[in-house]
């Protein structure tokens, strides 16, 4: 277990510096540089701002000092927010990404067992086909396509829900649930298989026989090996939101880390978009290895290695 | 699925059915409704944001543009960039998942583990990066070669490529899969007795094997593109003004509406046509991946 932890924390360093590699010489190669606004810049002041933002010297130096800048923990200073570094933008933008984020994967994760295990007890009856309807349509309806909708409806129309903003729970129920409902589609589609095949094992029928209730079977004896797909859909399922919360932060006019990160890909502010994808591509490493923990722990028979 | 492993049956439901005409449907209003409309999708009307009536079905938009007309237009777009986005997944995904198949051990294993590693990667950031920063070489290089008038087409070039770039790892898994499988078998052990080459064999051989399935993994591969098209398109990254595909129509959409002035029809109907186009792939794809790909439950 140790042994397995400590592996994958080192196998993450090098797929880390890949990502900042790849980013880091993807924008420094793009033509136009972070400096080249509508003005012209005299050569000087350029020169000055070149040291100052450490972009001078042959492309190989810039790399390799900020490769350990970075190893020092210095994302450095952002050329689109000047005088901000980007430590600064991520500490005070991850958190709002991390719990709209959060709260639409508990959302997705939450509604789609619900439905899927429900639609799995009832199978082939009118919940089943309720179910499957909406997932279909839960699917082919993306949240960049709910969330305008949303704001019509919620916040326009009935006036029930601000229309943006970031505050409390009222200003976050709308967009994580546009966020979170097509893939709670997907969970829930998941679910239903997953529950369909464990639900006429014999040793249901066992449990069944002796008199436990049936909630313990379901939810105990079904839903814990059942849950194994879910749990290695969660590590795409994370990848998949943090993507679309650059929508859905653009919509609601969230400042979280995603319009950040579009503003830096336009304007060519290399340290930002690399530090960004740093962080999500982290994130998502370390939420693989979660999932990984979480099915070896559900299924015995799954081998950390 | 199946709990007694039997196969489905070979027989279209209902649901297929209605996917399979509502896309036939689909695809022939992207071809051919541009054509027959009164209006043209570009044209700037007089009557800006009129609601839906006899003479402009679904209203038109901010500028007098008939919505209907930009709608289908906007189809013909998005189904451009899915049918080549999906063919460019096509052709990586299928040859990355045959070498890897075919060669088999230690190049299999780190093969497929990059694929791993990218499927919980935020790939689609890499496309924006890509986007960005590839058009203006792209741009040059058209004029450079006096191809200005393909200028227009740069982003949506770049699209099928990027999305393409994206989108081929589910396709190579299930090749991969299939590859194994194939390369046990005695006539492909044939061929290497008789001393073909492993190109010779995986073409002659193994390919054709793989048609069935890499068709179907298309199928869902087509919506797929067509929906990271709109997400990009959406945040104006993606296809540009004159043109529009059914995201930039939906962003248009959003943008319009206000306490004051609510265009609902700007978003629904372009929402609306997005999520059939998806819904009617989505289930025509599913349904013969469950005919065709025992495999895949």
């Amino acid at each position: 277990m140790l042994v397995f932890l400590l592996r994958r924390l080192t196998g993450a360093i090098p797929v880390l510096l890949g990502v900042i590699t790849i980013t880091f010489f993807l924008v420094r190669l793009a033509p136009g540089s972070p400096f080249s606004g509508e003005r012209a810049i005299p050569p000087a002041i350029l020169q000055e701002l070149e040291a100052r933002y450490k972009l001078n010297g042959s492309l190989w130096e810039q790399y390799t000092s900020y490769v350990s800048d970075v190893l020092h923990g210095d994302l450095r200073l952002s050329t689109r927010y000047r005088n901000r570094t980007v430590n600064e933008i991520i500490g005070q933008t991850l958190p709002i990404s991390l719990a709209l984020g959060g709260s639409a994967f508990a959302l997705a994760l939450g509604f789609g067992i619900a439905a899927g295990v429900w639609a799995a007890v009832r199978h082939n009856r009118m919940a089943d086909r309720l179910v499957q309807v909406l997932c279909l349509g839960g699917l082919s309806i993306p949240s960049f396509v709910l969330a305008p909708l949303a704001v019509l409806l919620f916040s326009l129309q009935w006036r029930l829900l601000p229309p943006g903003g970031w505050g409390g729970f009222r200003e976050l129920l709308l967009p994580a649930s546009c966020l979170a409902l097509p893939y709670a589609a997907v969970v829930a589609r998941l679910t239903r298989a997953s529950m369909l095949e464990i639900l006429p094992m014999d040793y249901i029928r066992t449990a069944r026989a002796k008199g436990l209730p049936s909630a313990t079977i379901l939810f105990i004896h079904g839903l814990k090996p059942a849950s194994l797909p879910i749990v290695a859909y969660a590590g795409p399922l994370a990848a998949n939101l943090l993507t679309g919360s650059l929508v859905i932060e653009e919509i609601f006019g969230i400042h979280g880390m995603g319009s950040f990160f579009v503003e830096g890909v336009l304007s060519r502010d290399v340290f930002l978009v690399a530090g960004v994808t740093l962080v999500y591509s982290a994130l998502l490493i370390g939420f693989n290895l979660l999932a990984d923990l979480a099915s070896a722990w559900l299924d015995k028979r799954v081998q950390l290695s | 699925m199946k709990a007694h492993g039997q196969r489905p049956k070979a027989r279209l439901d209902r649901w297929t059915t209605l996917a399979a005409v509502s896309l036939a449907f689909l695809l022939l209003a992207a071809i051919f409704g541009p054509l027959l409309s009164r209006y043209s999708a570009a044209e700037i009307g007089e009557e800006s944001l009129v609601c839906p009536s006899l003479n402009h079905w679904m209203g038109t938009d901010i500028h007098g543009r008939d919505l209907l007309t930009r709608l289908l237009c906007g189809a013909r777009i998005s189904f451009l960039v899915g049918f080549f986005g999906a063919f460019v997944s096509l052709v990586i995904g299928s040859t990355y998942g045959a070498l890897a198949g075919y060669a088999g051990g230690k190049v299999d294993r780190l093969l497929m583990q990059l694929v791993d590693l990218l499927y919980s990667l935020p790939t689609l950031i890499f496309v924006i990066v890509l986007i960005a920063l590839l058009e203006a070489p792209l741009r040059k290089t058209l004029i450079g070669w006096q191809l200005a008038s393909l200028l227009p087409y740069s982003r949506i070039f770049l699209l099928f490529l990027g999305l393409g770039l994206v989108e081929w790892l589910t396709m190579a898994r299930v090749v991969r899969s299939r590859v194994l499988v194939l390369k046990a078998a005695i006539f492909v052990q044939a061929a290497q007795v008789i001393g073909r080459s492993p190109f010779g064999i995986l073409r002659y051989h193994i390919l054709p094997h793989l048609l069935g399935i890499v068709a179907v993994y298309l199928t869902l591969t087509v919506p797929a593109v067509i929906l990271a098209e709109s997400f990009l398109s959406f945040l104006g990254l993606g296809v540009e003004p004159p043109s529009a595909s059914l995201g930039t129509l939906l962003a248009d959409g959003a943008q319009a509406i206000n306490p004051m002035k609510m265009a609902w029809w700007l978003l629904v109907f372009p929402g609306g046509m997005l999520a059939w186009t998806l819904w009617s792939l989505n289930a025509l794809g599913d349904k013969l991946r469950d005919l065709l790909d025992p495999s895949s439950r």
